[in-house]
């Protein structure tokens, strides 16, 4: 359709693409530029070519965040995904009332994250801990152990607060695809004899794979995003064992004042982000617009 | 439902004024006062902020037409992101909390920190402090560019005087009498020595007293300057001592989850004998150490080449902002923090102020008048890494630490912040 | 397979245990998500030392000085009135900006449509850490850091993208008749747009206010990187200022994460549907 007027679309559009331009677009241009110098943010800044970028390569710490980065996308792919899935499964089973859980489920996802992390502090703590006292008082002393503080437990601890949050979630989103799935489908491999479980896995699950697969892209892009439960929690410790790639951008960039070797950071991290995207996005187109109703 | 309430065409009108008008009052300044003076400092307690704003309302009746804002922030927020976003912003503070040494230098390097010495020497400041104050308040001796605060002795040894008694212990005075200590203790079921060292700094500051002990304060400044390696033979020796404490479980197995407030609670609470933390325990005592009885030592004589008699401390001041509009009158601000009433203030609220009549008709706890004969009678004092030195090695060291503390091998802790250091270099 | 015998009594007993063990399962999940929350709220009315000695034990006493205690000394009012004025600001902005843009991108031909719908796109994908130092800069260029402009920009900025594709999509499958028939009677474009499409959007405005109040009320990492007067920070800043002041007076504390966490609990109960289609749409798209 033509407008009435020529001028009309683009004043329809200046509004969104102007703020747009200048909080996203014009950053990110400017945040690759910043890349090649290096510039403390109040001193002069020299070009040094791609000697941030290299010195990336080789810095240890930052191959220790992507490290744990896709550890945790690993754990939270089975603590939300999987789980998410089984639970949908659950509260879809025929002839029950779940609204009650799946309400229940749900209520994480509403609280500031931070609020969350704060909490689960407490949860962890050796001290006041809910789990540890829990452990402690049943005889299981051996277990109580401190989990935020050893490196081999605090990206686990992490990632179950992460699956605490978002578990209820996809559930919500596998919930909503498997309404939609006829239901003559479902009874007519009732009328076979199969089981509950035995229809969810093969019969329903493999009539949602869109919906897993666009769930499975979220919990990736989403670990690149994930910051508020690692600063809050463990800020990145012990000695490195949670520290995913943003808490060590905001160190480099807000702590050491290296704002040139932390653009490159970043610059790294769009570009890997970018290409999970990509091979994500062939997927998404096939799905199409997905329809979800509650 | 309110969501689709305000989808309506007159309530989405409604909606963008109200935007508007929101945001513009957002930016509004703060008052029309003709003068603004911004002050930026991290949290140390309630009763020193509510000390700065007795100052604000002094400085503010005492000149109608000035208004002070103080900025307190989070102090692990203030130390690392917070002072220099606030220092890189167009609002940037006219004065500021900051430590002396290479942290203060920094700023000055920055273009952040005036020349105050003409101030000092003038009639307001005359008299009220000692040419002591100054050290390391300077720049490769010239100009001084802070207007001292607080003397903090950043650790010593805190310990329960009850459980002390109870088990018939002896302040220790060399590290294997310390140690036996540590081994009474833990055999009548306490833990000998909480720490909180999430944020690293708190068994930080301590490797870095140990170290400077062990290795000599020279060898140790070039160390943390990263002029010399960090996995020398001898930083091995020193951080053994730390790995020893792991070892023996004289530590909280917590040690490295732990908030440092939360660690101090534990030991108001009795439930370790010892912490080894700064002079600011005394502040947070006033408030949560009722009943408990405590006392403090030094970290004990250990084997090195460094004075075993050192004091692990730095002194504290507020820089004033170069870029500042308002020196003059940044400078009326901080007088009153010097003056005689200001130095009373601080003292009350348990900081030992670095005036020259610091607990003048106060009465103050004999512990903090103690601990500041400690600082201003060491025969050597040494700056903790993070606050005197280079802030990247600090952080390198600090890992080592803190990979240590929690069982981890000394070697390869070290080996990995030196690999990380020379990248630095 | 089914014995004809024992086909009648499991029909009979079956469901019944079946349906307990169902729901002691269920229950018992729902324990896990809600048990921490309980815990929360139960601490703040115990003393320091109660919470150390004896983590499970209920409180004596409900006293709730405790909670007007956290409120007053947290200043959890002014954090509130900022998150909503930062919240409203944004999603306004973000529903506005974003319905005008799409209907012009799903509507109307013009010269570089495609351009500059594109950038859009790199919105939804691109974290925002990867441009904050560069936005940060540009943001104290502006004068803006620390004024509530400082998080209402980068806020209707990140959710524009969202916004833009998720009502387009709502607009292109309206059929063309609709938009023709008002062309007809003569309406001109930002008629057609006030009385035709927006009863219409309805659905699709309230999922992208949904999603962005969530988005913008629980904002941490920006919120604490360019706000650093008390007197403008957020709830998730100043929750966190909180705890470092507060950090071992522990009833205060869990006093102030429940004051917080409770409203939305409510808001959430009363608006459950809307609030998990919003989100659970929102993120899918």
């Amino acid at each position: 359709m033509k407008s009435d007027r020529v001028w009309t679309p683009y004043l329809l559009v200046a509004p969104a693409v102007l703020v747009f331009a200048f909080v996203v677009l014009l950053p990110a241009l400017l945040n690759t530029g910043l890349s090649f110098v290096d510039w403390s943010g109040t001193n002069q800044m020299v070009f040094v070519g791609i000697d941030n970028f290299t010195r990336a390569f080789r810095d240890d710490i930052y191959l220790t965040a992507y490290r744990n980065t896709f550890g945790y996308i690993a754990l939270t792919l089975i603590l939300e995904v999987a789980v998410g899935l089984v639970m949908a499964g659950v509260v879809t089973m025929q002839g029950r009332r779940t609204a009650f859980y799946r309400i229940a489920f749900f209520v994480p996802v509403m609280l500031p994250m931070v609020v969350i992390a704060v909490l689960w502090s407490f949860v962890y703590s050796d001290d006041i801990g809910l789990i540890n006292t829990a452990l402690r008082s049943t005889g299981f002393d051996a277990l109580a152990l401190v989990w935020l503080g050893n490196p081999a437990t605090a990206l686990i601890a992490i990632s179950v607060v992460s699956g605490w949050i978002y578990a209820g979630f996809y559930m919500a989103i596998f919930f909503a695809a498997l309404q939609r799935i006829p239901t003559h489908i479902v009874e007519a491999a009732t009328l076979d004899g199969a089981s509950q479980w035995r229809i969810f896995f093969s019969v329903k699950v493999p009539m949602i794979r869109p919906m897993i697969e666009i769930a499975v892209l979220l919990c990736v892009t989403g670990a690149f995003q994930s910051f508020d439960l690692f600063y809050v929690m463990t800020n990145g410790g012990p000695d490195h064992a949670t520290e995913i790639v943003t808490t060590y951008l905001v160190e480099v960039v807000f702590r050491f004042n290296n704002l040139g070797y932390g653009a490159a950071l970043a610059t790294i991290m769009t570009i890997v982000v970018l290409a999970l995207g990509l091979i994500f996005a062939r997927i998404r187109s096939k799905v199409g617009g997905v329809d979800v109703e509650y | 439902m309110a969501i689709r309430n305000v989808l309506k065409p007159g309530m989405t009108a409604a909606a963008i004024g109200v935007t508007l008008a929101l945001a513009v009052s957002g930016c509004a300044p703060a008052s029309s006062s003709d003068v603004v003076i911004r002050i930026a400092m991290g949290a140390s307690g309630d009763a020193v902020d509510s000390n700065f704003d007795t100052l604000k309302t002094q400085y503010e009746t005492k000149y109608p037409d000035r208004t002070v804002e103080i900025i307190v922030q989070e102090d692990d927020v203030y130390q690392t992101t917070g002072l220099s976003t606030l220092l890189s912003s167009r609002e940037a503070p006219d004065a500021y909390f900051e430590w002396s040494g290479p942290r203060m230098r920094n700023h000055v390097a920055d273009g952040d920190g005036a020349d105050i010495s003409e101030y000092l020497s003038g009639d307001a400041f005359d008299g009220r402090f000692d040419d002591g104050a100054f050290t390391g308040m300077d720049v490769d001796g010239s100009g001084i560019y802070m207007v001292p605060w607080t003397g903090d002795v950043t650790d010593i040894v805190w310990y329960n005087k009850t459980i002390f008694s109870d088990l018939g212990l002896d302040v220790p005075t060399t590290w294997d009498e310390f140690m036996d200590v540590c081994a009474a203790i833990k055999a009548s079921g306490v833990t000998p020595i909480v720490e909180g060292n999430k944020d690293q700094w708190t068994v930080g500051n301590w490797a870095s007293h140990i170290a400077s002990r062990v290795v000599g304060e020279d060898v140790y400044a070039e160390t943390m300057n990263g002029e010399a390696p960090m996995n020398s033979p001898e930083m091995v020796d020193a951080m053994g001592y730390l790995a020893e404490i792991a070892r023996e479980g004289y530590i909280n197995d917590s040690v490295n989850a732990l908030p440092d407030d939360e660690a101090n609670t534990q030991f108001f609470l009795g439930r370790a004998a010892m912490i080894v933390i700064g002079s600011w325990l005394m502040a947070d005592a006033q408030t949560d150490g009722e009943g408990l009885e405590f006392d403090y030592f030094n970290t004990p004589a250990l084997d090195g080449a460094g004075d075993q008699e050192s004091v692990l401390g730095i002194s504290t001041g507020f820089m004033v902002n170069a870029k500042s509009a308002h020196i003059a009158e940044t400078m009326d601000f901080l007088e009153l923090v010097a003056s005689a009433e200001g130095t009373k203030l601080w003292a009350q609220a348990g900081l030992a102020p670095m005036t020259i009549d610091p607990f003048d008709g106060v009465d103050a706890d004999e512990r903090t008048v103690s601990l500041a004969t400690l600082m201003s009678t060491a025969p050597t004092v040494v700056a903790p890494s993070d606050s005197g030195y280079d802030i990247e090695v600090a952080a390198a060291f600090y890992d080592a630490v803190a990979n240590i503390i929690g069982g981890g091998n000394v070697q390869d802790a070290l080996d990995t912040a030196e690999k990380r250091i020379a990248e630095i270099r | 397979m089914l014995n004809t015998d024992t086909r009648p009594r499991r029909a009979r007993l079956s469901p019944r245990i079946s349906a307990i063990v169902y729901h002691s399962v269920l229950t018992a999940v729902s324990l896990f998500f809600v048990l921490p929350l309980v815990w929360m709220i139960v601490s703040s009315f115990k003393s320091k030392r109660e919470i150390f000695d004896s983590p499970f034990a209920l409180p004596t006493s409900l006293d709730f000085t405790v909670w007007t205690n956290a409120w007053e000394r947290g200043d959890l009012g002014v954090y509130a009135v900022n998150s909503v004025i930062t919240t409203v600001a944004s999603v306004s902005g973000i529903l506005v900006f974003g319905l005008l843009a799409a209907y012009a991108f799903s509507r109307l031909k013009f010269r570089f449509s495609k351009w500059l719908l594109l950038p859009f796109l790199l919105g939804l994908l691109l974290p925002v850490q990867s441009y904050l130092t560069a936005q940060s800069r540009l943001l104290d260029a502006f004068y803006i850091l620390d004024t509530r402009w400082a998080l209402i920009l980068p806020y209707i900025g990140l959710g524009l993208s969202l916004a833009v594709f998720l009502l387009k999509g709502y607009l292109d499958s309206l059929p063309r008749e609709l938009f023709e028939a008002a062309r007809i009677d003569g309406a001109g474009d930002f008629r057609t747009l006030a009385q035709i499409v927006l009863p219409l959007m309805r659905p699709g405005l309230a999922t992208v206010a949904t999603f962005s109040v969530l988005s913008a009320w629980n904002e941490f990492l920006l919120a604490t990187l360019y706000i650093q007067s008390d007197d403008l920070r957020t709830i998730p800043v100043g929750l966190l200022a909180f705890t470092g002041k507060y950090s071992t007076d522990y009833p205060t504390l869990f006093a102030a994460l429940s004051i917080i966490t409770i409203p939305m609990v409510g808001i959430y109960v009363v608006f459950h549907r809307q609030v998990i289609n919003g989100i659970t749409e929102g993120s899918v798209h």
